[in-house]
């Protein structure tokens, strides 16, 4: 009797493991497919591409698709580009988003719950219906771009992307869970509100500066629509505008342009690699209240 | 409690700072371009943004520069698509849309009704080289009896055929519908089930823009659009003509594909097909083809024809300065800047004077330029996007659906007049 039981518990388990094993199994397979094929068609010749048999292999990796690709434009020129607007925008919306947070969650002012949803508003509005006053807006900041305004700048790249209701969500939503205590003990020792946020909360802020990171860093370098619009030439050209570059009228040179996606990509992988360990707490921390 | 009074005092300070700050940056904000310098910039956005066409311009830009000390060229472009609608749409919205625009024959009537293109024709009348463009070219940037644009860009649709398969089999060259539709079923591998394993001619079922079917239906002198430019689907008599021949030889020969994808006769898996020409690059290259494969003017029944669609050269409405705009126009149709783009990107000449220089340059480029010379665009109405729709769905429903000719063209009056009215 008592061993029947025994075997019957890991019998269910097994089964439930198999399972859970296969679903995970399909779930990579289906995730991975699209990688895996991009990687075979970056090391094709382009009549491999159009034979009609498919094969998963080429017949002779073509490794100079990357270097032929990257000679396509000044690629050293986009990734500098890209990497500059990733990394102001990363550091500069983690700080006002953090701030913002702050003040939703712990300094009471009036219609505060009514501002803080107008905030949440904003995360429903899709992008391109902001597009056009935006771009007018930067136009017209003519002191410090000259007569285009603040078109074709950095900081016509930039500042768009700084604010971002999520953000302020979601440190709003973590920084409720501190305790009221933590406040109080800085106030008894003289801090002031911007330095208890300063010295108390940012440090304590790993978690979801983790997560609004590796999201925050992914949508900047991955956009394509504002830089299309508010840059011109190549001077500013991002990494994302200059993968469109692998077609003209008649066809799309497959090979060269899953090469050069394949190495645009290489900086988001490596953010979240260097982020996941955080990446999910700092989504789920804010969920529960302590 | 935080603040306590000495923080409210340098609270107000700074508000008050800040405010003063706030002022003197909007006022010097209003000064600045009163106050900066006067030149003749001109702004240009083009469609597309491939590598060999960018060196093209480039090389233009530099060169009428280098002739016209006085004017600056901005060069700009966007990828093919909706970039370069969502691009577009944003500049003219924000009131600062580009001098010069180089854009395609579906912008046409839109962009003009939307008034985002200036007409040309007082600085056209009086250029030099008015006479030589190809009428057929010329008509694609003409619309409502004025000139907005004029071709930089052909991109003719050529019948392409594999040389080594028709000498095979003895076939000469077909340039009738009979003769088409004989060399397709005698070129046509079929495995013992009856399907098509090696097409005789290959035609899209499927695609963004079925244009393969306006060339049988030019080529059987018809047209979709009356002499005012209204649809003249129903009862149409060329359109079911093409219909009818297309229905009729197709089953026996065709492999299905879409023309957004790979062709099967660049796949090596038809001898016959009508194509963009900028899209047989690969497999002319290709050194397996060389000599196998041969450009010529689609067959036709009765009269020449082919589709061509092409880019033009327009000046935008916030164009302060049309004079110097039309100044770059006429220098980049200009005979060097057209054998230059020829050379750089093999692309056909809009000028009849450059045609026979041309076509020295390679053994088909005698037919590409037929194709341009005979070639028709897509309707320029601002019912286009719908008359592309419509058309394709005609093409879809009768070659590779089962409804009748006659059904298909009156469901594509009803559809189309819906989409007008639309």
């Amino acid at each position: 009797m008592h061993s029947r039981s025994v075997q019957a518990v890991p019998r269910g388990d097994r089964a439930f493991r198999i399972a859970q094993g296969m679903f995970l199994m399909v779930t990579v397979l289906v995730m991975a497919i699209p990688l895996v094929m991009m990687i075979t068609v970056s090391l094709q010749t382009m009549p491999e591409i159009y034979a009609s048999e498919f094969k998963l292999l080429p017949a002779a990796p073509q490794w100079h698709n990357y270097a032929d690709a990257m000679r396509n434009g000044d690629w050293p020129l986009y990734f500098k580009n890209s990497a500059i607007v990733s990394a102001i925008t990363l550091v500069a919306s983690l700080f006002i988003n953090a701030m913002a947070g702050y003040v939703f969650a712990r300094i009471p002012f009036r219609f505060r719950q009514a501002v803080f949803l107008i905030v949440l508003i904003g995360m429903m509005i899709p992008p391109q219906v902001t597009l056009i006053p935006v771009f007018t807006m930067l136009r017209s900041f003519t002191l410090f771009g000259g007569r285009s305004g603040l078109v074709n700048t950095y900081w016509g790249l930039v500042l768009p992307y700084i604010a971002g209701s999520f953000g302020v969500f979601l440190c709003r939503q973590y920084y409720q869970t501190f305790p009221m205590e933590i406040d109080d003990a800085a106030h008894m020792d003289g801090s002031t509100r911007f330095q208890a946020f300063l010295h108390i909360y940012l440090p304590l802020s790993g978690p979801v500066f983790a997560s609004l990171a590796v999201l925050k860093f992914a949508g900047t370098w991955n956009e394509y629509t504002w830089p299309l619009v508010v840059t011109s030439g190549e001077r500013l050209k991002t990494v994302q505008l200059a993968l469109t570059a692998f077609r003209n009228e008649g066809e799309i040179f497959w090979n060269q342009l899953m090469a050069a996606t394949l190495v645009v990509e290489i900086p988001i992988y490596l953010v979240f690699l260097f982020a996941q360990k955080h990446f999910v707490q700092g989504l789920l921390m804010g969920s529960v209240k302590a | 409690m935080y603040p306590g009074n000495e923080h409210t005092e340098r609270m107000e300070t700074m508000k008050k700072f800040l405010t003063i700050l706030i002022a003197l940056t909007l006022g010097l904000t209003l000064l600045v371009p009163a106050l900066a310098e006067q030149t003749t910039e001109l702004t240009f956005l083009r469609i597309g943004n491939d590598e060999a066409e960018r060196a093209y311009w480039q090389w233009t830009i530099e060169a009428f520069q280098k002739e016209n000390p006085g004017i600056v060229i901005q060069y700009d472009e966007a990828a093919i698509g909706e970039p370069m609608e969502t691009k577009l749409n944003t500049l003219f919205a924000s009131g600062t849309g580009p001098d010069l625009i180089g854009h395609g024959i579906l912008s046409v009537a839109q962009r003009v009704s939307l008034g985002h293109y200036q007409p040309v024709d007082a600085y056209f009348d009086t250029w030099e080289g008015k006479d030589d463009i190809m009428p057929a070219v010329l008509a694609n940037g003409t619309y409502e009896g004025k000139v907005y644009g004029l071709a930089y860009s052909v991109t003719p649709y050529v019948f392409a055929y594999r040389i080594d398969l028709l000498e095979e089999a003895g076939i000469a060259v077909p340039t009738t519908w009979d003769e088409l539709a004989m060399a397709a079923r005698a070129l046509t591998e079929k495995d013992d089930a009856g399907a098509v394993t090696f097409s005789g001619f290959c035609f899209p079922q499927t695609g963004g823009n079925l244009v393969e079917l306006d060339v049988f239906v030019y080529g059987n002198g018809g047209s979709y659009l009356s002499a005012d430019s209204e649809p003249t689907f129903e009862g149409n008599e060329q359109i079911a003509g093409a219909l009818a021949f297309l229905q009729g030889l197709l089953p026996d020969v065709n492999m299905i594909y879409s023309n957004n994808e790979v062709n099967p006769f660049v796949a090596g898996k038809a001898a016959m097909t009508l194509i963009n020409n900028a899209a047989l690059t690969t497999m002319i290259t290709n050194p397996e083809y060389e000599g196998k494969v041969g450009l010529a003017l689609p067959p036709n029944n009765g009269t020449m024809a082919s589709f061509c669609g092409c880019n033009m050269l327009f000046i935008g409405r916030d164009c302060q300065n049309p004079e110097a705009a039309f100044k770059f126009i006429s220098f980049a149709l200009g005979q060097e800047s057209a054998l230059k783009r020829a050379e750089m990107v093999r692309i056909p000449v809009t000028r009849k004077s450059l045609a026979e220089q041309y076509a020295t340059m390679d053994q088909w480029n005698a037919a590409r330029v037929a194709c341009v010379e005979y070639g028709t665009g897509m309707p320029r109405v601002t019912w286009s996007t719908g008359f592309q729709q419509v058309r394709n769905a005609l093409s879809q429903s009768v070659l590779f659906g089962d409804v009748a000719i006659d059904e298909a063209l009156s469901q594509a009056q009803k559809d189309i007049a819906f989409r007008m009215e639309q």
